[in-house]
């Protein structure tokens, strides 16, 4: 797929450092700092005007910081000797001139790093605009767009790879493409930062989030761990929730009674199951209850939502 | 040289690069119809007539035309990156904002030098081929050779133009603005010197890119507030620095 796979000698590390961005008298981004690793699906999270896209800006020396900044391999984007062997960036789709070929949209972009044109034939294959390479981009739907964008970004064989919600404009085959191409970037040992305001997506694509919100950083945690603190209860259905409840309320068990059962916290589905089996009573059901990512990204985000709509 | 590659690339691959080569060249087409009619009219006229003739310089008409033609060239060369949004992509890919200055800076001043060059050694050739031989106030060149200096100069004036017009168009970001810009120095300008009082509108209109090559080739006999070949050069010079500077302030200061 790939000429080779990614083995830079540098570190492939975004490290963002007290990064405070305003324009005018608006606090884009406020203090905020996180790393992301090689080898991850990074999701970068956070409502609509959060401040990833703001972010990521500063990340690729787009804009100044107000104040502290972004290191990508450990230097400033800006200084970088070999940018798009560096850092390969999508982030607006809509951003081609629409007279130009797809082909030489890339061509011009290839030329500036001397980048060949097998390398622009490649990854117009890759991305599955081979067919259309020599038509005006003008007629490009956004899910074409898309594609160019990330041929665009790909164009280096960088190591470090930004993605601005890259699903947006994508149909679901395209949706389940780039997924597995940016799952693929990452095991190839690459680092991969994907921004997007939809929990589910990332809940299918990412190892580890960055959340943020009113460009403050509200969680940066593994994907599992995330899940495993919004974890909530275990539903019990048995043949006798009466005594069943006394015994696990017994043994510190939070328990809610449910129609046709119990909502059980703070306790493991297999301790409730062995508990139940000591007390003799058969138990029909016995399912852990995860709240929805969704849920807990609303959970997370809440107080820090920018705009809201207002009830009437 | 990367850049320079990967910029001249991007002036190859748009249409309205090959538009204003073809307005040029329309612009270059219609004065030569004007070259032959006036000739015409001028060997059927009368000798009292002749000698009311203006001269038949294409240029004195053409120039303006060619100029304006060039500076949209240079403006579309990078407004339309930030129309397009397509300048994060380019500066994600070059991130040293001096080294992608100064690759368009040499993409789009080599070629609006060249384009000039050859347009007024063209607009000269086709006032010459119908018109010579004729009365001085008709045909104000002795040999074919008189005219080369001012073709020189206008083709310098062209590229002046051309860097003039990428500077503003850097500075302003806007494709509207900086046309708007351009037409305002190349016609605006110098109709407004001409309304003005006093010392200033003269010297305006001395100023204004259009009289700058014939200045700087010597050949405005005639008029008084003309500058002289030297002080010409300086005003080019001092488009050019002017442009660049403006240009250069906003694209490293401000965020793209």
């Amino acid at each position: 797929m790939f000429r080779r796979p990614w083995s830079g000698t540098v570190s492939g590390m975004i490290e963002v450092q007290e990064l405070t961005k305003r324009y005018g008298d608006k606090l884009a981004v406020d203090g905020l700092s996180f790393t992301v690793t090689p080898g991850h699906v990074t999701g970068f999270l956070g409502a609509n005007g959060s401040g990833k896209s703001t972010t990521m800006r500063v990340v690729l020396g787009l804009d100044a910081p107000t104040a502290g900044g972004a290191l990508v391999n450990g230097r400033r984007y800006a200084r970088s000797p070999q940018p798009m062997h560096e850092v390969g960036a999508l982030l607006d789709a809509n951003a081609v001139h629409g007279g130009r070929t797809a082909w030489h949209h890339l061509r011009c972009l290839a030329l500036s790093n001397g980048i060949g044109k097998a390398r622009v034939t490649e990854v117009l294959e890759q991305v599955g605009l081979a067919g259309v390479a020599g038509k005006r981009v003008k007629g490009f739907s956004l899910g074409m767009k898309q594609r160019l964008g990330i041929a665009a970004a790909l164009l280096g064989d960088p190591g470090v790879l930004l993605f601005d919600e890259p699903v947006n404009g994508l149909d679901t085959e395209g949706i389940r493409w780039i997924r597995g191409l940016m799952r693929s970037l990452a095991a190839q040992g690459r680092t991969v930062l994907v921004s997007s305001h939809l929990m589910s997506e990332m809940a299918l694509t990412a190892d580890r989030v960055v959340v943020i919100g009113r460009g403050r950083l509200i969680v940066e945690t593994p994907m599992t761990d995330l899940m495993a603190r919004f974890r909530r209860d275990v539903v019990v259905r048995s043949a006798d929730d009466v005594r069943l409840a006394a015994a696990l309320r017994a043994d510190g068990a939070r328990v809610a009674v449910e129609d046709g059962g119990l909502a059980v916290g703070d306790m493991a589905a297999v301790a409730i199951g062995e508990l139940a089996l000591r007390q003799g009573i058969a138990v029909h059901e016995l399912t852990p209850r995860t709240a929805s990512l969704e849920d807990a990204y609303l959970e997370l985000t809440e107080d820090s939502v920018e705009y809201r709509a207002v009830a009437s | 040289m990367k850049v320079i590659a990967s910029e001249l690339a991007k002036l190859r691959t748009v249409r309205s690069s090959w538009a204003v080569l073809g307005a040029i060249a329309a612009a270059i087409a219609l004065g030569t119809v004007i070259i032959v009619a006036m000739t015409a009219d001028y060997d059927s006229s009368p000798a009292v007539e002749q000698a009311r003739f203006g001269n038949a310089d294409m240029a004195q008409v053409m120039l303006p035309v060619i100029q304006l033609a060039v500076a949209a060239l240079a403006v579309l060369a990078v407004t339309t990156e930030y129309g397009t949004g397509v300048i994060r992509t380019t500066l994600v890919s070059v991130p040293r904002r001096g080294v992608l200055f100064g690759a368009k800076l040499a993409v789009v001043g080599t070629t609006t030098l060249v384009l000039g060059e050859l347009a007024a050694a063209l607009m000269y050739v086709c006032s010459w081929l119908p018109a010579h031989g004729r009365a001085a106030n008709f045909a104000p060149w002795a040999s074919f050779a008189d005219g080369i200096p001012e073709v020189l100069a206008n083709g310098l004036s062209i590229g002046v133009v051309g860097v003039l017009a990428l500077g503003i168009g850097t500075a302003v970001r806007s494709t509207a603005g900086a046309l708007v810009t351009m037409t305002m120095l190349l016609f605006v300008l110098p109709i407004v010197a001409l309304l003005l009082p006093g010392a200033i509108g003269p010297w305006l209109f001395a100023v204004a890119p259009m009289n700058l090559g014939p200045e700087l080739a010597g050949i405005v006999g005639d008029g008084s507030s003309a500058m002289s070949p030297g002080l010409a050069a300086a005003a080019m010079a001092f488009y050019v620095v002017a442009s660049i500077a403006a240009g250069w302030v906003v694209l490293s200061k401000r965020d793209a």
